[in-house]
């Protein structure tokens, strides 16, 4: 379990443009390899999202559970298949530019923001002592 | 009366007019301009985060609670949900579509079980985190309680499961000896702290704001009161560029002369 305090919470709440929902969170790891169920209000509901994430790079990004109305192209694969590979660059961003969907434009913002906080947490629970 | 009289007389009681309508518009302008300024500012503001707490203002919008008068106990707490709202007595803990089912304390935690998740809290009521269905929490859940030995256990569609210490795995066990929480009545202090947080958060900053720019606030009178100062508004607009506009041509006519 990573706990979301201090200045985890503060880099989260500065991805994720507002106070994280909760004061920790679970993850399953083995060696470099994490796996993340994470959570972001798209319009109005939430969106469930898992993320693997390898040696630093985004592995997969699948959408569990969508609970909006609209946006739910960002479930499929051609949307998804853009953050392979993707890692964090310095400022905390994407270091690939990921493609919007018109009419999609919350889900998408959720997604690149769930990718960004995973290999944020990622990094704060691989992180050598 | 002359020609000359009459177009004074005129001029003179369109003067006293656009005077008059002036003096009584200036109250409506300035409230319609602050208001339009507060509106276009909104998220800065966060007008929409600040909640009405006035009750005469709640009452004048018919914000009601429902009449619920049960509620969980658990160690330090009453738990309740109003409409989809769960309510401790110091915390609205915000929106909650599924149904509450139980909740318990637990270490330092209070447990909250809803349709389909499970809430831990801390004792202030911050959601510590939130457990669903695909972090191993038992399908068709529709009962919260303690074991003996103190593990968190819940009735769910295919019988009893009780939880390890963190929460992580749960086992199928059919314990006999589990308290079940169960709803009580609230007693009237908690029910009173309640209804004042339900009502608290019921009518947000913003609507108020854009119901006294729109009249709104005042119902359908309000509606066309404003919609009169429009018309009164229009006038000393045009009013204002006739009275100029005479003003100017014999101005100009006087020069010349």
């Amino acid at each position: 379990m990573l706990w979301i305090s201090g200045d985890v919470r503060d880099t989260a709440e500065r991805i994720l443009q507002h106070k994280p929902g909760s004061l920790r969170t679970r993850y399953w790891q083995r060696e470099q390899r994490t796996a993340w169920i994470l959570e972001e209000i798209g319009k109005e509901q939430p969106i469930t999202v898992g993320i693997i994430i390898d040696k630093d790079r985004i592995e997969t990004v699948k959408v569990l559970i969508f609970r909006e109305s609209r946006g739910w192209e960002v479930k499929y694969p051609f949307f998804t298949n853009q953050f392979k590979q993707a890692k964090l660059d310095s400022g905390l961003e994407l270091n690939t530019e990921i493609d919007g969907i018109t009419g999609a434009t919350l889900s998408v913002r959720a997604l690149k923001k769930l990718s960004r906080l995973a290999l944020y947490f990622h990094q704060q629970v691989t992180a050598s002592p | 009366m002359t020609r000359h009289k009459r177009s004074r007389f005129k001029l003179k009681s369109v003067y006293q007019w656009h005077r008059y309508i002036g003096i009584s518009a200036a109250l409506f302008v300035i409230l319609i301009s602050v208001t339009g300024i507060m509106l276009n500012h909104t998220e800065q503001m966060s007008l929409d985060e600040r909640y009405v707490q006035s009750n005469w203002l709640l009452d004048w919008y018919g914000v009601q609670a429902p009449q619920q008068t049960s509620g969980y106990r658990t160690r330090d707490h009453w738990i309740s949900q109003w409409d989809s709202r769960l309510l401790t007595r110091t915390k609205d803990l915000g929106h909650y579509d599924g149904q509450i089912l139980g909740a318990v304390s637990y270490r330092d935690m209070l447990v909250v079980a809803l349709e389909g998740e499970l809430l831990l809290l801390t004792p202030e009521g911050d959601v510590i985190e939130t457990l669903r269905g695909y972090q191993g929490v038992p399908a068709g859940m529709w009962a919260l309680g303690l074991t003996s030995d103190n593990h968190v256990a819940v009735k769910a569609a295919h019988g009893n499961y009780v939880a390890d210490a963190d929460l992580i795995t749960w086992e199928h066990r059919n314990v006999e000896a589990i308290r079940w929480s169960a709803p009580s009545t609230l007693p009237d202090e908690v029910q009173q702290k309640m209804l004042q947080l339900y009502r608290g958060k019921g009518l947000d900053l913003e609507r108020v704001i854009l119901d006294l720019h729109s009249g709104r606030l005042l119902k359908q009178g309000g509606i066309y009161f404003f919609d009169f100062i429009a018309v009164a508004l229009i006038f000393l607009a045009c009013s204002g560029l006739w009275l100029w506009g005479i003003r100017y041509y014999k101005t100009r006519q006087h020069r010349r002369h």
